[in-house]
């Protein structure tokens, strides 16, 4: 799976790798070296460069960092986000989960939307806040009935659940490089699901921390 | 600017930390978190429901410790005499000690058809089987399933009219109809109604037709004692007497027996409300299994026991397997060993060798039998074969003489083998 510890080491590797030579790059680009010749013109003077100026030095414009669309591994899933601004941004993703019940595993399946407000990066770091609302799916992997013939597990289909959850988070991310960022959040979740079968449903609210792995690809 | 935004967003996060305060768990990752919620649910629903019969049903609500769940009495009807002891026979249906007792009256045909069946505590009716005779008419009589909690299920109560308010169940419910008859006789076709309709102790449940009390199935406890317990079930074929509360108790005790007429016949020998377990390790008494043939339906096998009634008598419950021998055969036993393997109690049949039986009685059914004229001269002989005494060879022979006349005794390829 894409999640899994080694896949994102691997991944984590590569995409330093490019943001190594991306910052190289940049490093490159906004030093002034001798074969770049500065640029002497006055400002809001004309083409004519046979007016007399006073000379003003114009650093060479440095790229800027892309943060724009970014590509992102978080708990057990994937993440695609698109920044509106700067500071606004939002992001679809897909996280999956297990838990034990009395009855077998269940494995969740999360189709999430998050709209976040970002705030001023100071020290590579980079506060935000945000809203999520998502679909969840959640299925039982291996039945154990306990050979009981009256249990409800013996029931076609008895285990799949849907619903939904929503909650706010607040965290922050930091920029490893020029590409790569981590994050982290914490937020307060309502999840509420409801059985198939049965129709017997649940909601409560839980504490959840989430993080995740950009890169960001422009 | 930058400082007091990050401030807003430490306030925010903060804000955060605090409405989570009532959460009631913590999670790593939104997946994780969902799947404990759906974790939640699901153990939710496998408390909350059942299945019963293929219907999604509520579960009902847990027995707890308690055995007296029964607190009124199912029939008021002075014609009731005795409660028969679990473990009656009547092969080849019921070969095996049968796992329900009976309502034992003293009334004619048509005073039967009178007397009512109420509920014996509050619970739920879950199941209502309709026999029919004739598929385009109506039933002939109905078998009611009845719980008073989640773990005990009274089953088999039959009634010849059903009570106005089980013929249309208010909760959910699904009916089937099969051609499925349970052995009865002359019925066609059998319609199932799973439900789970509430009643009262007392509230009427069917009027007329009445036979068997229970079976009693107790998820909380399992019968001990059988010799391959994986033949059997063991939550199945309680006694019914013992699940009434305790002064309906005494007076049920009282009348466990059987019955000729108005004359009540006690069984005076404990366990009084009987047993279906009557295997013995190491002897010939208790259930023998006919190689190959199912188990359920009891047919083919043979049980050597004890009467319920009179267990001071012994009783060949023979199905269909031994050739002119089917059917129930009650002799009187010898309890001490006396050299000579005549007529010993079962107990006492410990070892290899042939031991025989002469002098059966007709069934013990209103009172002890007297000899059997249909077996005059006819002998059975029993001996188990193997070094474990887990197989068991019987014929029934016909020497036209007793056991002793007929010594030494031998089988013949007409034998009969059977197993634990």
């Amino acid at each position: 799976m894409l999640a899994r510890p080694t896949t994102r080491a691997l991944l984590l590797v590569a995409v330093a790798f490019l943001d190594f030579n991306d910052a190289v790059q940049a490093a490159d680009l906004s030093a002034p070296s001798d074969s770049t010749p500065l640029n002497l013109r006055a400002p809001g003077i004309g083409e004519d460069e046979s007016a007399p100026s006073s000379p003003t030095l114009v650093a060479p414009e440095t790229p800027a960092l892309p943060r724009r669309l970014s590509f992102g591994i978080n708990d057990l899933g994937t993440q695609l986000r698109w920044h509106l601004t700067p500071r606004w941004a939002t992001e679809m993703r897909f996280l999956t989960g297990s838990a034990d019940s009395d009855v077998g595993t269940v494995r969740a399946n999360v189709f999430g939307l998050r709209g976040y407000r970002f705030f001023s990066e100071r020290h590579r770091f980079r506060f935000y806040a945000g809203l999520e609302a998502a679909y969840v799916h959640t299925s039982i992997r291996s039945f154990n009935n306990g050979n009981n013939p009256n249990s409800i597990t013996n029931i076609a289909g008895f285990g799949e659940t849907s619903g939904y959850a929503a909650g706010g988070f607040g965290g922050v991310e930091f920029r490893l490089g020029r590409r790569i960022a981590i994050d982290a959040d914490l937020g307060p979740y309502m999840i509420g699901l409801q059985e198939k079968v049965t129709r017997a449903s649940d909601a409560s609210l839980d504490f959840v921390l989430n993080s995740a792995i950009n890169v960001y690809l422009f | 600017m930058s400082i007091s935004s990050n401030r807003a967003a430490l306030w925010i996060i903060a804000f955060g930390a605090l409405l989570a305060r009532p959460a009631q768990a913590f999670h790593v990752g939104l997946g994780n978190a969902a799947a404990a919620e759906g974790a939640k649910v699901v153990n939710k629903a496998n408390t909350e429901y059942i299945d019963s019969g293929g219907v999604v049903m509520p579960a009902l609500p847990s027995c707890g410790n308690s055995r007296a769940l029964l607190t009124s009495a199912p029939v008021t009807d002075p014609a009731l005499v005795s409660f028969a002891p679990l473990g009656h026979v009547f092969p080849p249906g019921h070969t095996f000690p049968a796992d329900h007792s009976y309502f034992n009256f003293n009334a004619s045909s048509t005073e039967l058809l009178g007397i009512n069946l109420y509920a014996p505590g509050d619970g739920w009716v879950t199941q209502v089987t309709a026999y029919y005779d004739n598929a385009k008419g109506a039933p002939a009589f109905y078998n009611l399933t009845f719980s008073p909690c989640a773990e005990v299920t009274i089953i088999n109560l039959s009634v010849d009219t059903l009570a106005a308010a089980l013929l249309h169940p208010t909760g959910p419910s699904s009916t089937s109809c099969s051609s499925n008859t349970d052995n009865n006789p002359g019925v066609v076709e059998s319609c199932v109604t799973i439900m789970e309709d509430p009643v009262k102790a007392g509230d009427l449940l069917g009027t007329g037709g009445l036979v068997d009390f229970g079976p009693v199935i107790d998820t909380r406890f399992q019968i001990s004692g059988f010799i391959d317990p994986a033949r059997h079930v063991l939550n199945r074929g309680f006694c019914p007497i013992d699940y009434f509360s305790p002064s309906l108790r005494t007076t049920y005790t009282a009348m466990l027996g059987g019955n000729n007429g108005s004359t009540f016949i006690p069984r005076t020998i404990a366990p009084l409300c009987g047993t279906i377990m009557q295997d013995l390790a190491g002897t010939a008494q208790g259930d023998w299994f006919f190689p190959g043939a199912p188990y359920p339906p009891d047919n083919a096998h043979l049980a050597l026991i004890h009467h319920n009634v009179d267990p001071s008598t012994g009783t060949f419950s023979v199905g269909a397997s031994i050739p002119n021998f089917a059917g129930s055969h009650d002799f009187s036993p010898k309890t001490t060993v006396d050299g000579s393997r005549i007529n010993y109690d079962f107990s006492l049949v410990t070892d290899n060798q042939i031991y025989c039986y002469d002098t059966l009685l007709i069934d013990f059914v209103y009172g002890a039998g007297s000899a059997d004229p249909a077996y005059a001269g006819h002998i059975v002989l029993v001996q188990m074969t193997d070094a474990s005494l887990d197989t068991l060879k019987i014929e029934l022979q016909n020497p036209g003489t007793s056991c002793a006349s007929a010594a030494p005794w031998a089988f013949t390829p007409a034998a009969v083998t059977f197993q634990r």
